[in-house]
């Protein structure tokens, strides 16, 4: 069966008079039907390039250099304006980081559901009065009726992001786009729309791309998983698999960097490169406590399978006896230490 | 709902606070100011005895809190604004015969400049750093640069004189057309009740110039403001969300310009104000007959009851237009109420 999104090596520029900043520098991943997939890495590794290449909304002077994003089997890379309007809402939904601001500030709730959807069809208030309703009932809201005659601004943040998923999903787009969905909010609050937006993609049957740069979120709510580090996915795979055993120096170092109880925190050395230049040899060179020979100062590894349905963009694994002891046990200890903390509703791994 | 009509009566709670304040201001400054009527009425040549005489007529030989009593009592009393120095006519007739004709043309003026500002502002910000942005830019630069008097009289030399498109700038008719019969004072409202369309074709042919050199002289402000605010609003998350959604671009700028909409607002407040007196010098371009130049002349004359009136009628003019404005901010903007 054909992916439901396919995203091939996919470029993105930011280019300006003075200089060039390559944002994503061939991406591959698909997302099939009714599959969840995370994209952790980050800040400035390219995440939010790729997504809002994904939606057709990257901010100028960014564009696509090259590569293809298929929804369907259509590649919207080529598609003028009007088609790829109608791809977003109905196609794609989006679910922005912060519901404040997304959400008009001076409409009413109801006349926004009714703009989003008579954007893409014609229908009769009452109709989308009634889809409206249906739509806040399913994300948890209790007196639907009340919020849809009200602000924003009358919203808390945890209920402003049930309306904002709401009106990324009233129009059942096979494929709901997350960008850090949770970033603004409470902590307690986080849970709760992370699990309410797992229960809409599940209900509806739609796929999701959660980005969040917050693993133990990946772990909980996502099959699959993508790592990207300075504008390339550098590991792929099941999400269990991949935090067990990392391939990826990378994701190593990641998941070193998340607080856990009994263990020392790791920063993860060094920084994101600038991207003002493509980078010759392996993007990680610099940071990489397993570089090995000239192969990775002169070579860009492709991402290959380690094992099956597990890629990486690796020259070596582990080439040190100690280290190739020390970290899939580590990563091990992470992993369970993951489903500890997230209680019982975490995917089996066993 | 019940916080906003709170805020509407703390709003009316305020004017009786400010008109009395516009009124001393009115009389305040006029009564501070350096120079002596009497003076400048009998010529510099006068013997003081006729000066004593043309004081005590005019009161002006009164300490300042017993004529600040009469001028209270005249125009709450008598409901008058008194008479002026030179011409011993009313100053509320004289106010009542020019204010229409400024009004409209403020009015006029203001709209142009809002409707061709805001376009601006709007093309510019939604076409940041491409051809639209830098035609609007240079457009803002050269009105804003050159002075309105300057403006009016290029343009008569060019639209009139040189193209022959507009009429001879002598006032709001043309010389053998006889006005419509006064009902509002305002030319072209008269023309449109009396429903005398030729004479209305050929009043906004005469007001067209003036109108125009006041919408293109004051749509930089509307350009700059909308651009600045329009240019934040387009990168705003609010508007990506709604592209996000899959909205027209149209329903998007008019999702972008709901957040310029305030600050275009108080501009209008502000630059309508000022342009009862501002609006002078294209009023004397245009021999246009408003308020203006009557209350220039009167300020050169220290002529004191006209400038006083002035002033009261433009101040309370303010007062009205600042609290019109409010009130539309607050039905505009759901926010407002809970800050």
């Amino acid at each position: 069966m054909a992916p439901l999104l396919e995203v091939n090596d996919l470029h993105v520029e930011f280019k300006s008079r003075r200089r060039t900043v390559y944002a994503v520098n061939g991406v591959n991943f698909s997302i099939g039907e009714g599959e969840t997939v995370g994209m952790v890495g980050e800040t400035g590794c390219g995440k939010s390039a790729t997504i809002r290449a994904i939606i057709g909304l990257l901010r100028p002077p960014g564009r696509i250099a090259s590569g293809s994003i298929r929804l369907d089997g259509e590649d919207l890379t080529g598609l003028d304006a009007r088609r790829l309007r109608r791809i977003r809402g109905a196609g794609i939904g989006f679910v922005p980081q912060n519901p404040f601001g997304a959400l008009n500030p001076v409409l009413r709730i109801e006349r926004q559901f009714r703009n989003v959807v008579r954007a893409h069809r014609r229908a009769g208030r009452g109709r989308i009065r009634e889809d409206a309703l249906e739509m806040l009932n399913g994300v948890g809201i209790a007196d639907p009726e009340r919020i849809l005659g009200g602000y924003a601004h009358e919203l808390s943040g945890g209920m402003a992001q049930r309306v904002v998923i709401a009106l990324a999903m009233v129009l059942d787009p096979p494929l709901v786009v997350a960008d850090e969905p949770t970033t603004g909010l409470d902590l307690t609050i986080q849970r709760q729309i992370l699990d309410l937006i797992g229960k809409m993609a599940t209900t509806r049957g739609s796929s999701m791309l959660l980005v969040t740069h917050d693993i133990g979120v990946v772990a909980q709510y996502c099959s699959r998983l993508l790592v990207m580090y300075a504008g390339r996915v550098v590991e792929a795979g099941p999400t269990n698999i991949v935090l067990r055993k990392p391939a990826h120096p990378y994701t190593e170092a990641l998941l070193s960097a998340v607080p856990r109880r009994g263990r020392r925190l790791i920063a993860a050395a060094g920084a994101v490169p600038t991207l003002l230049s493509r980078p010759v040899g392996c993007y990680y060179y610099d940071r990489c406590r397993y570089r090995g020979d000239s192969r990775c100062a002169t070579e860009t590894p492709d991402l290959k399978e380690v094992s099956p349905g597990h890629w990486a963009a690796v020259f070596y694994r582990k080439p040190t006896m100690s280290a190739q002891e020390q970290a899939p046990e580590k990563a091990t200890t992470q992993a369970q230490a993951q489903e500890d903390r997230d209680g019982d509703d975490a995917p089996g791994t066993d | 709902m019940r916080h906003r009509t709170g805020r509407v009566a703390k709003r009316l709670v305020f004017i009786p606070v400010a008109v009395f304040i516009v009124i001393t201001l009115a009389f305040g400054l006029v009564n501070v100011l350096p120079g002596d009527p009497a003076l400048l009425i009998a010529g510099d040549l006068a013997s003081d005895e006729r000066l004593a005489e043309i004081r005590a007529e005019l009161g002006t030989d009164k300490p300042i809190p017993q004529r600040y009593g009469e001028y209270v009592h005249q125009l709450f009393v008598e409901r008058s604004l008194g008479d002026s120095y030179f011409t011993k006519r009313s100053i509320t007739d004289e106010i009542i015969q020019r204010f229409p004709d400024t009004l409209e043309l403020v009015v006029l003026g203001l709209l142009g400049a809002v409707l061709y500002g805001t376009l601006l502002g709007v093309l510019s910000s939604y076409f940041r750093r491409r051809w639209p942005d830098r035609v609007s830019r240079l457009s803002v630069t050269i009105t804003q640069s050159i002075p309105d008097f300057f403006l009016g009289l290029l343009l008569i030399y060019l639209v009139f004189y040189k193209l022959g498109w507009a009429p001879a700038p002598v006032g709001r008719l043309g010389l053998l057309d006889l006005p419509p019969e006064r009902v509002t004072g305002a030319v072209i409202l008269d023309t449109i009740i009396a429903r005398d369309w030729g004479l209305l074709r050929t009043a906004a042919h005469h007001a067209m110039l003036p109108v125009i050199t006041l919408a293109l002289f004051y749509s930089s402000h509307f350009a700059k403001t909308s651009r600045a605010v329009l240019a934040r609003a387009f990168t705003s998350e609010q508007v990506e969300f709604a592209r996000a959604c899959g909205l027209s671009e149209m329903k998007v700028v008019g999702y972008a310009f709901r957040e310029a909409r305030t600050p275009v607002l108080t501009y209008v407040g502000i630059l309508f104000a000022a342009l009862f007196g501002g609006a002078a010098i294209v009023e004397t371009v245009f021999a246009w007959g408003g308020i203006g130049p009557w209350a220039i002349e009167a300020m050169t004359k220290l002529d004191v009851p006209a400038i006083q009136g002035f002033i009261l009628v433009v101040g309370l003019l303010t007062l009205l237009v600042y609290l019109v404005l409010d009130l539309v901010v607050v039905a505009l903007d759901p926010r407002v109420s809970y800050e």
